[in-house]
């Protein structure tokens, strides 16, 4: 419909030229978010190497490896030679999805799982779905959704190795326990000879008491018992000595990274908060089974308003929302993956909406019983969230001064 | 206005690196009357003027030499007492092969500044803005001569959140009596509400806020307000916002929800044609940067050279760049015989040279652009869009609310060309 003469490809080719303003820039450059991820994530690596073993460092490095490998398969298939600049800032951007993927897995996978889910993850997810800055998706959590297909019991096992007392950093994951006679980090000591538990995730046995007790065989009697017999004390949650990946269990390492972005501005707290926020508000109100009836054949009871739940005078039903906004993938979900540019709403509005929208899904596949199709809901929640972004940007836009008075 | 009496800051914008410390600290100064004038007839985008004296001519300081073309244009004087040496063309840092008339100046010393009490008369703002335009002062967010609508709000900015500019603050902390009793007299003239005076809110003790801004306030209309100097503030569209809380509807004005904000340098022009009826043939220029030895505001006479003010500042042999105006908004000159025309508030010097080529990398979307734009454009997708070609689409996205800031790509992380893409969907949208 234009007749004007110069094109779009010519505005490209006039900046950055001598003669247009912005005379000057404020220095920060794509190279920059790719490295503050990066840091971002290495309170969690080192959070996992203590608490999984030198054996996480070696995932890790397997996954960023993979990625790296990937990135110069994208380049050598597109016959693309990006200049020095572009091609460090490929590179950092393939760094960072293969350590954030690595981040996910459990300590125990085969050496093969983070390279090929870091390959997967730059190859497909990133190459193949449009190219830096234009994929719907995550990269690192297409790698993890195809390394799930592939290798499913091993992304999420049911039961995950920790080490244990005396073990940390140095321990040998292989050599496990179950974790029966584990009363919390600190006060069990492991067996001679054994040097890590191996547990479930606590959300997943939380996650048991939504269904009845005719559909599931649950673990734990009651609420009461799971929490007071099954699962470790909910400050071992927070610390990290708990099932999970290699990066998703060590809350304040996760929260340092968070509070680093956001502080430098390359992520803004929005999104993150609302997601926490609304996890919190629906799990607190959202009607939870509190165990078998004292007399057989009875009614199963119900705890329709959790937060206020208490049994023998004990707030279980806290307890309950504790450990839903301190357990499973929640806060690597929404700090550092949920959060990338790329796959998230543009406008302060759209990723409180993004926000919201992720913790309603969250809830939704932990309470409804779809975490055993689903495991690692969190991450199956950003991904839909993720697919939505565009409408939300459609919706969220900025009103522009003195227009819709 | 904001909660609890305060003034909410535009939404955006951002603190940027000033370094107006060292142009604020010294006195303005006259640039010597260098050998040759060119004074351009046109000075910005209208009709040239049309000159009314010939080569040879003998014209007096102030002596109009040639006659507005168009409507709203403006005459001009010369600045100096003069010999017309001729006609001639310049560039200006807006424009190419503009129409000039070459002046010999016959005095070596500028004429002296007479310090006598200026009187203010007694008049209407038809006569007051008529007085304005016959010395040559042009009042692009003014009301016109006809006014159609009332004046409401007078705003005078010395907030200036361009970084490096002080020529608006230094005129204000060397004259404040004459400034606020203008700006008083002004709200008289034009029968206004209110008055308001805008100063940095950081640098508001060096305005002199506290101690002679406040004296001569006291007794009259005018109100002090210090607004946060984050950039873009000190825009008319969103100084009438931040003080009036009036919003200025789409492809509109201040001056149409009655808010006139004016500056203080063009204040201070008012003062001088209409108190004294001296025209406006000076502007003071802020001349700066890390290549100048000795940076300052200084006041110039209409049709001086890049290469006078070089040659009188001293600028070392290693400068790379001269920008004229706002390092994020304004042209770079493209040579030294580029003669400097009104509404000029500052010319840089650097010797950062041109950005080496840096290849665009795509955008990641990190939503910078958005964040930091004061109108609430997306950028971002207008650059998409022009890219794509898709000129039909971009109207919807309202690129004619731009004020031409150059936050965009200022923080743009892959170097993207956001402003210019916005600056070609405006100029689409103006056009259609």
């Amino acid at each position: 419909m234009s007749s004007t003469p110069d094109s779009g490809a010519e505005v490209s080719q006039q900046l950055p030229g001598p003669d247009w303003p912005p005379h000057i820039h404020s220095g920060r450059s794509i190279g920059h978010f790719h490295g503050a991820f990066l840091v971002a994530a290495l309170p969690a690596l080192l959070a996992g190497t203590v608490l999984f073993g030198l054996r996480s460092l070696l995932v890790c490095g397997l996954g960023v490896a993979g990625a790296l490998i990937g990135e110069r398969i994208c380049q050598a298939a597109g016959r693309c030679d990006p200049p020095g600049a572009a091609r460090r800032a490929h590179r950092l951007d393939a760094a960072v999805i293969g350590l954030l993927l690595a981040l996910t897995l459990p300590v125990s996978v085969a050496w093969q799982v983070p390279i090929v889910g870091g390959l997967a993850a730059v190859v497909i997810g990133k190459g193949l779905l449009g190219g830096l800055g234009n994929q719907l998706w995550h990269p690192a959590l297409v790698g993890w959704a195809i390394l799930q297909l592939l290798f499913g019991p091993q992304v999420s096992p049911a039961r995950y190795p920790v080490l244990a007392r005396g073990h940390l950093v140095t321990g040998f994951i292989s050599v496990t326990a179950d974790s029966t006679d584990f009363f919390g980090f600190e006060a069990s000591s492991p067996p001679p000879g054994i040097e890590a538990w191996s547990m479930r995730r606590p959300i997943e046995l939380v996650s048991q008491f939504y269904r009845s007790d005719l559909e599931t065989n649950r673990d734990a009697g009651s609420l009461l018992e799971l929490f007071r017999d099954y699962l470790p004390p909910w400050s071992d949650t927070i610390r990290g000595h708990v099932a999970g990946g290699i990066g998703e269990t060590c809350l304040p390492a996760l929260l340092l990274g968070g509070l680093f972005l956001a502080y430098r501005g390359y992520i803004r707290w929005r999104l993150p908060v609302a997601t926490l926020v609304t996890v919190a508000v629906l799990v607190a109100i959202w009607p939870i089974h509190t165990g078998r009836p004292a007399s057989p054949g009875g009614v199963e009871m119900t705890a329709l308003l959790p937060l206020l739940h208490t049994e023998n005078g004990l707030p279980v039903g806290a307890a309950v929302v504790l450990f839903h906004l301190t357990g499973g993938g929640l806060w690597l979900g929404c700090v550092l993956l949920a959060t990338d540019p790329i796959s998230s709403p543009l406008t302060g509005r759209g990723q409180m909406v993004f926000g919201v929208g992720l913790g309603i899904l969250i809830v939704v596949i932990r309470c409804n019983g779809w975490s055993d199709a689903l495991p690692g809901g969190t991450y199956w929640a950003i991904l839909g969230m993720s697919t939505i972004v565009p409408l939300i940007d459609r919706f969220t836009s900025r009103r522009v001064l003195g227009t819709r008075l | 206005m904001g909660l609890l009496g305060r003034y909410r800051g535009c939404f955006g914008g951002m603190h940027l690196p000033d370094g107006k410390a060292e142009t604020l600290r010294r006195p303005i100064r006259d640039l010597p009357t260098p050998p040759r004038l060119r004074v351009p007839l046109a000075q910005s985008l209208e009709a040239p003027a049309v000159a009314r004296v010939r080569t040879g001519d003998q014209v007096t300081a102030g002596q109009v030499i040639a006659d507005p073309s168009g409507k709203g244009a403006v005459p001009i004087h010369a600045p100096v007492d003069a010999t017309v040496g001729g006609f001639t063309t310049v560039d200006t840092p807006w424009s190419e092969e503009v129409p000039a008339v070459e002046l010999q100046p016959t005095a070596k010393a500028p004429a002296p500044v007479p310090d006598a009490p200026i009187q203010l008369p007694t008049c209407n703002l038809a006569e007051l803005l008529e007085t304005a335009s016959a010395a040559g002062i042009e009042l692009q967010d003014g009301p016109q001569t006809t006014p159609q609508s009332h004046v409401e709000w007078i705003i005078v900015n010395a907030l200036e959140s361009e970084p490096l500019q002080t020529a608006n603050l230094r005129s204000l902390i060397e004259r404040p009596d004459e400034v606020i009793s203008t700006a008083g007299w002004l709200h008289r003239t034009a029968r206004a509400e209110h008055v308001t005076l805008v100063v940095d809110r950081r640098r508001r003790v060096l305005a002199g806020e506290s101690a002679s801004l406040r004296r001569a306030t006291r007794g009259t209309a005018v109100r002090v307000v210090g607004l946060p100097d984050k950039y873009p503030q000190s825009f008319p569209m969103l100084l009438a916002r931040s003080i009036t809380g009036r919003e200025v509807p789409y492809r509109q004005s201040p001056m149409d929800v009655g808010v006139w904000v004016i500056d203080v340098c063009d204040l201070l022009a008012i003062l001088r044609a209409v108190g004294a009826g001296r025209p406006h043939t000076h502007e003071i220029v802020t001349v700066t940067g890390d290549a100048v030895e000795r940076p300052g505001n200084y006041r110039m006479p209409l049709g001086v050279a890049v290469a006078d003010v070089a040659r009188h500042v001293g600028v070392h042999a290693t400068a790379a760049r001269v920008i004229a105006g706002s390092l994020l908004s304004g042209p770079a000159i493209r040579h030294l015989q580029t003669v400097l025309t009104n509404r000029l508030r500052a010319l840089v010097f650097t010797r950062v040279p041109t950005p080496a080529s840096r290849p665009p990398l795509g955008c990641i979307r990190c939503g910078l652009c958005v964040d930091h734009c004061p109108v609430g454009i997306d950028p971002r997708a207008l650059l998409d869009l022009v890219e794509r070609r898709r000129f039909d689409r971009v109207a919807r996205r309202y690129p004619a609310a731009c004020l031409d800031c150059g936050l965009c790509s200022y923080v743009c992380p892959s170097y993207l060309p956001v402003m210019r893409a916005v600056q070609r969907s405006r100029r689409h949208v103006l056009d259609a």
